[in-house]
């Protein structure tokens, strides 16, 4: 690995000591302050500057080779095409190698090197494909992709391919469950149970792996941090969707949209949700039963509606009570476990519920302009009321 | 990085440049050795023929009847027929016979015997440039499409190249 600085590894060390609930966020900001805090905030926004930089510019290289190749498909042959992809392959892990772990002079520079490395092997494999109009089952480019990007995660322990292999993963399940729901009268619902189910199973099995593998190097790469922080939006975005009562309609019958291996695999990241919902409340994590018994009950009232079914108006109540407890437990789990990020997403969570509720009741029975101007009054309110209290649990959290 | 974290990096690097220039290799051998055939084609939208960088092509022999059962995702096999130069099948048929021109595919859903089923064979895209793709859309409007296939003795297909013939 290569050569931090102190206060970057004091920084971002305390960081994760905190986010595994080792030290409260007061005891981190103490020991950061005992070591020079200026100097190492001054240092930790510089670091994650030239970390975002540097991953902006991977991507930007990756898509613009993706777009060269692209533009020059006839100039070049399949042969040359091939050879510059394989260099530029290996070429961008070299790079990475040497900036990051050999002379360790520009680790955020090599790491994003890494990057460019997972980003232009997935687009060999969808070129390869297109230039030998390769149609296999499409969305396994995006399982091998996914593979190769949590293999280069682990060995070279890093962060933004971490959260990359996570996304490609999920774009992977996302195709693969789009494919097998395709052409049925409820792809649309399937999809979005599946997202409470996978977001869920990602936010459990996420904070579980982190509170128990401290010591394990899994942790240090970043995945179960990574898994938690976007599996809660998936989760959310899912719940959400069947607040509206047209939406929960379709759950109505959803049953029937999926058999075969494809139900299999829809119980089996249930499963995975239920198992991270135990795990939760079997852990130590101060709103950890909370957080546990919150999933369960996402899952199973998604369960009871796909294989059940009935009316849509009552599962949509139903939904709003889930979601608003979602909303609200991811305030209370991060206030008591000092997680900020926590926070400001319940928050976020809260205002989204909260304008989609006045466009769902009241949009329709007002005039469009007074429609728009009390949604304009509403927006204001919330953003009034949500700074202010989100900015009083910050402090209080602080100290 | 200790050595041995190297060493897997190594392997995880060059198990990815293997994959692609593995997955080229095989589709240049499918071309290579396989029976060339021109079937007759036309775009799904010949509004829009193409979407980004690919056309997505329907055939005569796209939609069959069966004389079997077949639910979605079988495999459902077509023998092919020349005539003046273009290949055509006319019903799917459960198995491969063994020899002469077959096409193979997935069934797109379920069927009862003596209805018919969708079938994708695996070559309804072709891809090309954006310049190539602007002049197919323009000889599309005008030509009829024939698609020239590689066909493989297991009944697996691959695109070679679209051809256009006078118009049609």
């Amino acid at each position: 690995m290569a050569e931090r600085s102190f206060g970057e590894q004091l920084t971002s060390e305390s960081a994760r000591w905190v986010e595994e609930g080792l030290i409260t966020a007061e005891q981190g900001a103490a020991l950061r302050g005992r070591y020079g805090a200026p100097a190492v905030a001054r240092s930790e926004a510089r670091s994650r500057a030239a970390s975002a930089l540097a991953v902006i510019g991977a991507i930007a290289i990756g898509f613009g080779v993706i777009g060269f190749f692209a533009a020059n498909w006839d100039g070049m042959s399949k042969a040359l095409r091939l050879a510059l992809l394989t260099v530029s392959v290996a070429g961008a892990y070299a790079g990475g190698l040497q900036l990051r772990e050999r002379t360790g002079r520009l680790p955020r520079v090599g790491e994003a090197l890494y990057l460019l490395g997972v980003i232009l092997f997935g687009a060999s494999l969808f070129l390869v494909g297109q230039m030998f109009n390769v149609e296999a089952h499409d969305p396994l480019a995006l399982l091998l992709w996914a593979v190769a990007a949590v293999a280069v995660a682990v060995i070279v322990r890093s962060r933004p391919i971490a959260w990359a292999a996570l996304l490609i993963f999920t774009g992977w399940v996302g195709f693969e469950a789009g494919t097998a729901l395709d052409d049925t009268a409820h792809d649309g619902s399937g999809l979005a149970v599946l997202a409470v189910f996978y977001g869920g199973a990602l936010y459990g099995l996420g904070t579980v792996a982190l509170e128990r593998l401290r010591q394990d190097s899994l942790a240090e790469t970043g995945f179960p941090s990574a898994a938690r922080r976007l599996g809660l939006p998936i989760a959310a975005a899912g719940l959400f969707l069947f607040t509206f009562s047209e939406a929960a309609d379709e759950l109505d019958g959803a049953a029937a949209a999926i058999g075969g291996l494809t139900e299999i695999g829809f119980l089996l990241v249930a499963a995975l949700a239920l198992t991270g919902a135990a795990g939760l409340a079997l852990g130590a994590r101060p709103a950890g039963r909370y957080e546990g018994a919150t999933l369960a009950l996402a899952v199973a009232v998604s369960l009871v509606a796909v294989y059940a079914g009935g009316n849509g108006d009552v599962y949509a109540l139903v939904f709003n009570l889930v979601f608003a407890a979602v909303a609200l437990g991811a305030i209370y789990a991060g206030y008591v476990g000092d997680e900020p990020w926590l926070v400001n997403a319940g928050v976020a969570l809260v205002a989204i519920d909260l304008i989609a509720r006045y466009f769902d009741v009241f949009w329709s029975a007002l005039p469009r302009s007074v429609g728009m101007i009390g949604a304009g009054v509403l927006v204001l309110a919330i953003a009034y009321l949500l700074e202010r209290q989100r900015k009083q649990l910050l402090a209080r959290m602080d100290g | 990085m200790s050595r041995r974290r190297r060493i897997v990096l190594l392997v995880a690097v060059l198990a990815q440049l293997a994959i692609p220039l593995g997955l080229a290799g095989i589709a240049a051998a499918d071309l290579a050795f396989g029976q060339e055939v021109r079937v007759r084609a036309q775009p799904v939208d010949p509004l829009d023929v193409f979407r980004g960088n690919y056309v997505v092509l329907r055939y005569e022999f796209s939609r069959v009847p069966v004389g079997f059962e077949v639910g979605r995702g079988e495999r459902v096999c077509v023998r092919l027929h020349e005539n003046d130069g273009v290949w055509d099948g006319s019903f799917g048929i459960p198995e491969h016979p063994g020899g002469g021109a077959v096409l193979c595919g997935r069934a797109r859903g379920d069927a009862g015997a003596g209805s018919e089923v969708g079938v994708e064979y695996g070559i309804e895209t072709y891809y090309a440039s954006a310049d190539r793709a602007r002049e197919i859309e323009d000889s599309i409007r005008t030509r009829d499409v024939l698609v020239v296939v590689d066909l493989d003795s297991d009944g697996s297909a691959r695109i070679e190249r679209l051809e256009f013939e006078g118009s049609g």
